[in-house]
């Protein structure tokens, strides 16, 4: 079985974390396995330090984002966002989402409203990501959380798209 | 990945892209979404009175095989009634299309399109 990240890094298995006490017990881990500090071994404790840091990496990566935390969380709870069957996504939230490719393909040469967009729609998915904290309360209902990471998914990707489209630009 | 010749021809020049009037009471839009990667797709049928589909248009951001699927859908939907329509299975296009298994889900996207444009018009008309 895969050790699970919260464990690993010390922290309660819950989506609000302390983000400090995160960094903290990363940095602490990092040194102890550090794989420089284990030269003069034998190779298989070299080997596996390599493996353990690259644990601790994924590890860490996964809970500081908090979208990555929220996909993980759900995992945990055996629910896999994923899922390529699930394909229903509420239509105006949908509609956003074409308006806002749309406007990228409009726009695709021009960094200023390109910025403008990025603006929005980071805006948009910070308004949405302050709702996770109170979806994952109650975890016995994780319907809204299923949804909110779910959303999420598509405005990471325009987002990606964005950026790909500023950096042919500059 | 290699994308096999039908989903580069339809990638290459993909059919009926477009939009229809989604007012138009004979019109059915459906829109559906894969979170698994971000791609969105809406489809639109154009159905006439005695309920055979005219007009099939498709706007979709993904990959080549979400592109290519929709792309084919909108071939297939032109003429069908809407029963016929709502028959479309994606492992049809998944075959036409020879997708990999990790593309499945693009075609299973486009069936879904299919079925969500289909109740949008049914839902509008009452029916």
């Amino acid at each position: 079985m895969r050790i699970n990240f919260f464990t690993l890094l010390q922290l309660p298995e819950t989506f609000v974390i302390d983000l400090k006490k995160l960094d903290q017990h990363y940095q602490s881990i990092q040194k102890e396995i550090h794989p420089d500090r284990f030269a003069s071994l034998a190779d298989e404790e070299k080997i596996a330090s390599i493996k353990k840091t690259a644990e601790v990496n994924d590890a860490y990566q996964t809970l500081k984002s908090p979208i990555r935390r929220a996909e993980y969380l759900l995992h945990l709870y055996d629910i896999n966002i994923h899922d390529e069957k699930y394909t229903v996504v509420p239509q105006d939230f949908l509609m956003q989402q074409m308006e806002w490719r749309e406007e990228l393909e409009a726009h695709k040469q021009n960094k200023e409203a390109l910025e403008k967009l990025a603006n929005d729609i980071e805006k948009n998915k910070n308004e949405i990501m302050s709702q996770l904290p109170k979806c994952f309360e109650n975890k016995s209902n994780l319907h809204d959380a299923i949804k909110v990471t779910r959303e999420l998914n598509f405005i990471e990707k325009i987002e990606q798209h964005i950026n790909d489209a500023l950096i042919e630009i500059i | 990945m290699a994308y096999s010749d039908k989903v580069l021809d339809h990638y290459e020049n993909p059919r009926n892209v477009g939009s229809l009037d989604k007012n138009d009471p004979h019109v059915g839009t459906g829109m559906v979404g894969a979170p698994a990667c971000g791609d969105v797709m809406k489809l639109q049928i154009r159905v006439s009175d005695d309920g055979v589909i005219e007009d099939a248009k498709f706007k979709t951001y993904g990959c080549g095989s979400a592109i290519a699927s929709s792309s084919l859908v909108t071939e297939w939907l032109k003429g069908k009634t809407l029963d016929q329509a709502y028959e479309i299975k994606n492992s049809a296009i998944a075959e036409e299309l020879a997708l990999p298994p990790v593309k499945i889900h693009c075609s299973v996207l486009a069936e879904d399109a299919i079925k969500s444009a289909i109740a949008d018009l049914k839902s509008k008309q009452g029916k």
